[in-house]
């Protein structure tokens, strides 16, 4: 990987590998949903060993930029929340409307998250989101602003 | 097993389908093949002219019995034809014309008795003028000779059986399993396998065996006239052959360049046949509408009706103009190199010059076709055309959700992923597999863009570029970059910096250096680009920039033009 900022990274191709036993009997004999219920599982086993490796992945990259909010275990807060949003470069569509990030949670904090949204129409919370967008909409102009051939 | 599968094409394949491997028999019975006709109108019926092993001038004449017997009442007919064989001595530079020669007449079919009689009494009538003697080839020497050079290095397993059955079982009328024939040569050639040391008589023998091999697989292309296939299997094993010359450290050899000529007259070849059926089907065309101003293009590429190839005759109308133009361009390379003969090329011209609708990208597997077609010529249209591309593919990026076929996926899988929706077909894994706001080729191309010196335009094409990245699989080795895939490579993933400097993207343009590309490839920059239009995971920003340099030569650069080029392993 060639970063914009002319680091070259390199990135190990990792191995991920799952299997299950099956009877003989089952195998030559049995119910065929036998068969894809084992099939599913290593769909599942694969699939979570590949979420693993992507995670670690924006682990290592996050730590080593210090691209990381660190909340110790407290519960999620309106501000530790725009905490995080401050943290993330945010672009805008053609419309001026910013693209969002998906943010990868774990059940817990989903909850308290939808509870951080039943505050978002409080009149403080709004003016704040709507500055930091502002904020974000002038760092985007400014980037694409970079984004050109000089000399 | 081996001897059924050799005996199973040679009895299918008409004259044309095995002429191929009948020059890399001869190679491998110690002849050096001097000519060969194919394409042309008979040159006083010799279709290969070779010298032998003793340095006698040989002439052949060969005939397709595919399947059955070569009659008597059929001799008689081709008499003249073998008369002048005969009778009229080779004229061609490095042979004396007075120096007696050997003919032959070959044919895969089995051979009267009354035939060897006849060409007895001709001899002796020959011998009495003090003429060579007229000599037979039939099946039975064919197979022996192809399971004798073709087979050796096959190896004990079934892997190469198992790739011919397959092709064997294919219907000839789509594209070829590059990667089956790709991992056949690889077997053969020796080219992963790094315990691997050939001596050079090896060397050469698995050059022959390997070419076979491909003629072999082109056996139901060949019978269903599928040029293009043909054309396919040919580039990429002479990329293979290249490769081999790298990887085994025996570059510019005369068993390399014998076997590289073969596989590249039998590309000709199949481009001539094309040639031929594109000038057919206008002059069908124009006969049944005489009162059109302008042709209907779509109907030289309509071949299972109407509504069933209104979705596709565009990509096989780029297809068809990308192997034109690359004849083309061979024709510019000088004497004796233009394939077609004038009346056919003239035609070919006129229709390359006539067409104005828009070219259809279908995938990034599309543009090196398009760029062969754009780069035939030298003319301002060409650096727009470029501009164009460029523009195209990152408009293809939204950042939204966009995405183009990547270079990886070819035209059946490209236009199934566009055309799923309307016409309720399964999509298929295009958009999964291709990475979103990024491109392979885009990159070369702006590159080449740049040395028209078109500063303006390249700044408009400037930001698109900097939100995308910039893919590319980089070969570990040369020799590997003549594999369909390998594992001796690197992707890379490059993202430009946002502020470009004019300066340094001009030096970047400026390099013609293919450190990438086994030198056997470079060498023949034809023959490159031809491989690159089938294989386009392999235009490597390297090989679009060499390619523009030596084909299309636009340089508006403040470094001067570089007089040498590709200095690599």
């Amino acid at each position: 990987m060639h970063r914009e900022s002319g680091e070259v990274e390199d990135v190990e191709i990792q191995k991920i590998e799952a299997g299950v036993e099956l009877p003989t009997n089952t195998l030559l004999y049995g119910p065929l949903d036998d068969l894809l219920k084992s099939f599913r599982e290593i769909g599942r086993e694969l699939g979570a060993q590949q979420e693993m490796i992507m995670f670690d992945t924006f682990e290592q990259a996050t730590s080593k930029t210090g691209n990381v909010v660190n909340d110790k275990g407290s519960p999620l807060t309106t501000d530790l929340f725009f905490q995080v949003l401050e943290t993330i470069e945010i672009d805008f569509d053609g419309n001026g409307s910013p693209r969002m990030p998906t943010m990868v949670v774990n059940p817990a904090m989903a909850e308290q998250i939808a509870r951080l949204q039943q505050e978002s129409d409080r009149p403080d919370v709004k003016a704040r989101y709507d500055a930091l967008m502002r904020k974000k909409k002038m760092e985007w102009r400014a980037r694409e602003a970079d984004r050109t051939l000089v000399g | 097993m081996q001897e059924r599968l050799i005996e199973h094409w040679l009895d299918n394949i008409n004259e044309r389908g095995y002429q191929p491997a009948f020059l890399q028999m001869l190679v491998g019975e110690g002849h050096r093949v001097v000519h060969s006709t194919r394409h042309m109108a008979i040159e006083f019926g010799k279709d290969v002219v070779s010298v032998d092993s003793n340095g006698v001038p040989c002439a052949f004449q060969l005939k397709g019995d595919p399947g059955s017997r070569l009659t008597l009442a059929k001799f008689r007919e081709m008499r003249p034809q073998l008369t002048e064989l005969v009778e009229q001595p080779i004229r061609y530079p490095g042979i004396n014309p007075d120096d007696p020669h050997h003919s032959y007449l070959v044919t895969n079919g089995e051979i009267e008795e009354e035939v060897q009689r006849a060409v007895d009494d001709m001899n002796v009538g020959y011998n009495q003028r003090g003429l060579g003697r007229l000599l037979l080839i039939g099946r039975g020497t064919l197979l022996k000779w192809a399971i004798d050079h073709a087979s050796t290095f096959w190896s004990a397993g079934f892997s190469i059986h198992e790739k011919l059955i397959r092709f064997y079982n294919s219907d000839g009328v789509g594209a070829p399993m590059y990667d089956a024939l790709s991992e056949g040569l690889d077997e053969i050639l020796c080219l992963s396998d790094q315990t691997a040391s050939l001596s050079g008589a090896e060397f050469g023998r698995r050059l022959v065996s390997a070419s076979i091999f491909a003629t072999l697989t082109t056996r139901n292309y060949a019978l269903a006239s599928n040029h293009v296939a043909i054309a396919g299997v040919q580039a990429v094993l002479f990329a293979h052959l290249a490769a081999s010359e790298t990887r085994h450290g025996r570059s510019n050899t005369e068993e390399g360049r014998a076997a590289k000529s073969i596989a590249r007259e039998a590309f000709f070849g199949a481009c001539t046949d094309l040639a031929d059926e594109v000038v057919g089907k206008l002059e069908a065309h124009d006969a049944a509408r005489p009162d059109l101003v302008e042709r209907d293009h779509n109907v030289i590429f309509l071949s299972d009706g109407a509504f069933a190839s209104h979705f596709t005759w565009r990509a096989r109308e780029l297809r068809t103009l990308s192997l034109l133009s690359i004849t083309r361009l061979q024709g510019r390379q000088g004497q004796n190199s233009w394939p077609l003969s004038e009346s056919i090329a003239t035609r070919i011209d006129a229709f390359l010059e006539e067409r104005s609708h828009p070219i259809d990208l279908w995938g990034e597997a599309a543009v090196p076709q398009a760029l062969a077609y754009f780069w035939r010529c030298r003319t301002r249209v060409t650096n727009r055309s470029l501009q164009q591309v460029i523009s195209f593919i990152i408009s293809r990026n939204r950042p939204e959700d966009g995405y183009f076929p990547d270079p990886y996926h070819l035209a059946d899988a490209a236009l199934r992923d566009r055309l799923a929706d309307g016409l309720g077909i399964e999509r298929g894994k295009v958009k999964e597999d291709t990475q979103g706001n990024a491109s392979y080729l885009t990159l070369g191309l702006f590159h080449c863009f740049v040395r028209a010196n078109l500063k303006s335009a390249a700044k408009q094409l400037w930001p698109g570029l900097t939100r995308m990245s910039h893919l590319a699989m980089v070969p570990t080795e040369p020799w590997a970059f003549g594999l369909w895939r390998t594992d001796f490579g690197e992707n890379v993933n490059l993202l430009l910096k946002p502020t470009g400097q004019w300066r340094n993207i001009q030096k970047d343009a400026a390099d013609i250096e293919t450190p990438h590309v086994p030198r056997g490839l470079s060498d023949d920059p034809i023959m490159l680009f031809a491989y690159i239009t089938f294989a386009p995971h392999r235009a490597l920003p390297e090989v679009l920039r060499f390619l523009h340099y030596e084909v299309c030569g636009t340089w508006f650069l403040p470094d001067p033009r570089p007089r040498s080029v590709n200095v690599n392993a």
